[in-house]
């Protein structure tokens, strides 16, 4: 690389006279070190006659003072090429295998030293990971191409890994402006270095006066900053350079990434080829790499990390992890969690205990007081940390739904029996919160103000304007034809909004309808309506009346009933394609949105499916048997599998003293059984029946279906009890929930029944659920590696 | 007859090939658009007239074809390197010439030629082990041997299972 990222490397090696003899070819050879290029090859001195006049052979070699006679190279290539093979005949077999051996090279042509960078590029571009490694084994030069960021992001991308672009662009900013200030630092320091020089020629006698030096002139934080980043020399050198071209004090302006990393070779500044021979080849790739103007986000390290993460599902290696942080028990809810949310921050919990915490994800400590304020079990919960937003919203089974401020936990706003009974679920966007209870409806309410000019006014809502909708002679009413005659006395009347629970007629002038009104009542179902998920336009709604709706939020219709489950539905996930949903028959159920069709049916849970997160590739469930199960789609046979079956009675209740011992990943209990069954059933191949099998030799799981199969029998004893506790219980409300809400009877485990599944989420990194316990527990998948848990911060799960 | 144009090659040789043709580079096609009609030759200073006349070969070939659907190409696509065969035959070269019609097509901005020549290079790297890429390539190795061997360790993730 030494001396090839130098212009004077490529001077022309071909004489002039010969090369505008030469039709064909040249022009690369005129751009190539061939010195170089044998140079080690053979391991033997070189001369190579035709480019002769290469200074730098040309003078360590006796045999390049050899001229070729004038007459010779005047031939046309024809004769020449039959000339030398005549010529070469006449030498000795192991001469002529020799000569073989230094032509050969000739036509072996490195052509990341030819092309173009971007073109070298686009050729790496069109390699899978492993090949690209392998190239990156070959050179310095091809490990800095073959490594290069923008390769391996398009990697990155075609594997289907959804990134966290925001954060991505915040840490590229950060980069960024890191590196202008340095550059300013720099800058500043030159001037001043300069400045200093010239108050010393002006000023020659006050040479004893003690100067700062340069570089002691750069204000602090300097050295801080490059030391904070781990930056290496090209970041320095990127400043050097910009600095170096200024002309005036101004700060040289930065140049994006997307300009020339690698400029060709004839275009490359000395100090630039030179800066990227020097920098330091670094074996691994870090979470940076050097970049022209500052240093660049490394996506060969972000694509190594994922791959490594999601080498981890596959083979279930994971780290269990508990919130509260073991060292502060006294932080944790006193009753079992119904509802738990994270972001990449911060974890909102809703518990029996009737309140909702805010935990920092990190530290896993709580943040402030307990939010206070439900009568009931808190059940369901959302919350949107950003600054737009900054709210949580929480339902109960005392029929209120409350509006939190995130940031301050202020309570902002309470609806007072938002439903007739308890709030099983609710979700909510930037216009609309949807809520579904134990009444059997569900109710969308507007988040903010809604003006009657607004696209989204609800004319037709008969909750707010009656039954016959909002009056047509209101200007903005879509209907409204002008009239001149007809004064509609309810325009006149003054009347404000009345309460939509109220009986009677209504006429309601329309005018600006207050944030969180009940807009639209969907009923329909005939029982406890348990989740609802909203997507784009659309709800889907599971009921333990065994459906599932799909509803209109337009038209306030019901537009589609999916039918499969053979008990009552807990928990339902929509992305306006699939409908997977979990149910008290213990399975998991995928329904495709437009054919109605069910496409797959899951089997394993020996218990009430009470909570499900799916992505194309990956489903996580939560049940009353006290598992969380980990479901992978084959991406090429498309089929599902159980791939991990995580228990939190596994991880111990009584948290160790230290929190670096609680890696206990070796306890948790994982399966690849094929416990999965495509629907119809009778689409099982062998490993469903083999695995079918196996689990009934699997000492734990068999007295799981054990335990079930008398459960059954024992259901109605188990109602009873269950009825009995419910008397005694200070909340029958949430007894309710947990028994009777979800309709159909569920089958308490003989086990204990301590850790029944009520909640989880998942992402690229971690599964975090919360049971009938007081602690939150989680699996993190990056497994306590650096490398993956640097990276994760620019992970999604997939879509 | 179809209308023809001249090219001169950078080594002067003077080459006539229908506006059709010709038209499958970018840069001919703007320029022709720009001028308008020429009985001249249209300089092409940076390509001489072996590589020339293979693009052109290559051109009289794909002239009928559609225009690529759209600029950005669908991932499958961009990262299959499959080529069909009157391509792969087109592409059986010396290193030499590969490059320079990599160059060419390049300079002469004819896409589909330009990717069908970067995934020709990109198959000559693939299920190669690193010393086969370098014999292929003739690409010195200045790595030492402890580096080559921590490299090889690093690489290790993507190893298949």
């Amino acid at each position: 690389m030494s001396n090839c990222g130098q212009p004077s490397a490529y001077p022309p090696l071909i004489p002039s006279a010969s090369a505008s003899s030469s039709t064909a070819r040249g022009s690369l050879r005129k751009t190539q070190s061939f010195n170089k290029i044998d140079e080690g090859y053979s391991g033997e001195e070189v001369q190579t006659p035709g480019f002769g006049n290469d200074p730098q052979s040309g003078t360590r070699d006796r045999m390049s003072d050899i001229k070729i006679p004038s007459w010779m190279t005047s031939m046309d290539p024809g004769m020449r090429l039959e000339f030398a093979y005549k010529l070469i005949r006449t030498l000795p077999t192991s001469h002529i295998s020799s000569l073989v051996d230094r032509l050969e090279p000739i036509l072996h042509l490195d052509f990341i030293q030819i092309l173009p960078s971007e073109l070298s590029l686009q050729i790496l571009s069109y390699l899978p990971p492993k090949s690209l490694l392998d190239a990156s084994l070959t050179s310095r030069t091809w490990r800095k191409f073959a490594l290069e960021p923008r390769i391996w992001k398009d990697l990155y991308k075609g594997q289907g890994w959804a990134a966290d672009d925001e954060e991505i662009q915040k840490f590229e900013l950060e980069m960024q402006a890191r590196a202008e200030k340095d550059m300013r630092q720099q800058v500043e320091s030159k001037r001043k270095a300069e400045e200093n020089r010239e108050e010393e020629r002006k000023a020659k006698e006050a040479r004893t006066m003690s100067f700062a030096t340069p570089m002691d002139t750069s204000q602090d934080g300097d050295t801080y900053v490059i030391d904070q980043v781990g930056l290496e020399t090209p970041y320095q050198y990127g400043g050097q350079m910009n600095m170096d071209r200024r002309a005036s004090a101004a700060v040289p302006t930065m140049l994006s990434d997307d300009e020339e990393m690698y400029p060709t070779p004839k275009q490359r500044p000395s100090t630039m080829s030179q800066s990227f021979v020097d920098a330091p080849l670094p074996i691994e790739p870090t979470l940076t790499t050097p970049g022209y103007g500052s240093p660049r986000l490394n996506w060969a390290f972000l694509f190594k990390n994922r791959k490594r993460l999601e080498d981890n599902w596959a083979n279930n290696k994971c780290v269990p992890f508990q919130i509260p942080h073991p060292h502060y028990p006294h932080e944790a809810h006193t009753e079992c969690i119904y509802a738990i949310q994270y972001s990449a921050k911060w974890l909102c919990s809703g518990s029996r205990d009737k309140t909702v915490r805010i935990w920092n994800i990190k530290t896993r400590r709580a943040r402030g007081e307990p939010l206070q304020g439900h009568t009931g079990s808190v059940l369901c919960l959302q919350f949107d940390e950003s600054p737009e937003e900054d709210v949580i919203i929480s339902g109960s089974s005392d029929s209120c739904v409350i509006v939190w401020r995130f940031s301050t936990g202020e309570k902002l706003q309470v609806l007072q029996a938002a439903h007739g009974n308890s709030v099983l679920n609710l979700r909510f966007n930037k216009k609309w919160l949807v809520t579904c209870s134990k009444d059997h409806t569900i109710k969308v309410w507007n988040r903010r103000p809604l003006h009657t000019d607004s696209p989204d006014y609800p004319w037709d809502s008969k909750l707010v304007f009656g039954p016959n909708g909002a009056p047509t002679s209101h200007p903005d009413h879509p209907l409204y034809q002008p009239s001149w005659t007809i004064q509609d006395p309810a325009l006149s009347s003054g009347l404000g909004l009345l309460n939509p629970f109220s009986q009677g007629p209504k006429q309601v002038t329309p005018k600006t309808i207050p944030a969180y009104t009940a807009i639209t009542n969907f009923e329909g179902h005939a029982a406890a309506v348990n989740a609802v998920q909203m997507h784009g336009n659309e709800i889907a709604s599971a009921s333990g009346d065994r459906t599932i709706k799909l509803w209109n939020m337009k038209t306030g219709k019901c537009e589609k009933t999916f039918i499969g489950h053979q008990k009552g539905i807990a928990c339902v996930q929509f992305d306006g394609k699939t409908i997977v949903s979990g149910s008290s028959d213990q399975t998991i159920r995928i329904f495709d949105r437009h054919t109605q069709a069910e496409t797959t049916t899951l089997r394993g849970h020996t218990a009430l499916v009470r909570t499900i997160q799916a992505t194309q590739n990956r489903i996580v469930s939560g049940s009353y048997d006290e598992t969380v199960r980990v479901w992978l789609r084959n991406p090429d046979t498309r089929i599902w599998q159980c791939n991990a079956v995580l228990r939190q009675s596994r991880i111990g209740t009584h948290p160790p003293p230290d929190p670096n011992q609680s890696h206990l990943s070796s306890q948790m209990q994982h399966t690849t059984l094929g416990q999965v069954q495509m629907h119809p059933v009778h689409q099982v191949g062998g490993t469903g029946f083999a695995g079918a099998v196996a689990a009934s030799q699997l000492l734990p799981q068999a007295q799981q279906i054990q335990a079930h199969h008398q459960a059954q029998v024992q259901a109605q004893q188990a109602q009873l009890q269950q009825f009995a506790q419910m008397q005694q219980n200070q909340h029958p409300a949430v007894q309710q929930q947990a028994a009777g809400a979800l309709t159909a009877a569920t089958a308490t485990t003989a086990t204990g029944g301590n850790y029944r599944v009520f909640k989880l989420q998942f992402d690229a990194r971690w599964i975090i659920c919360c049971t009938q316990d007081t602690k939150i527990v989680g699996w993190d998948y990056a497994a306590d590696d650096e490398g993956i848990i640097e990276a994760s911060r620019f992970f999604l799960a997939d879509p | 007859m179809a209308v023809q144009i001249k090219l001169m090659s950078s080594d002067q040789a003077m080459l006539v090939v229908d506006k059709e043709v010709a038209e499958r580079s970018v840069l001919i096609k703007n320029m022709l658009d720009d001028i308008g009609e020429v009985d001249e030759a249209i300089p092409i200073p940076n390509v001489n007239e072996a590589v020339l006349k293979k693009v052109i070969e290559w051109c009289e070939h794909h002239k009928g074809d559609s225009p690529s659907t759209n600029d950005e190409e669908s991932d499958s696509r961009k990262r299959s390197t499959d080529i069909e065969e009157w391509d792969q035959k087109f592409m059986q070269v010396d290193q030499e010439m590969l490059f320079e019609i990599i160059l060419a097509a390049n300079y002469l901005d004819i896409k589909p030629l330009l990717d069908v020549g970067c995934k020709t290079v990109a198959n000559m790297i693939k299920g190669k082990s690193p010393e086969e890429i370098r014999k292929t390539f003739n690409i010195q190795n200045d790595f030492t041997a402890e580096e080559e061997e921590q490299i090889r360790r690093e690489n290790e993730w993507a190893e298949d299972r």
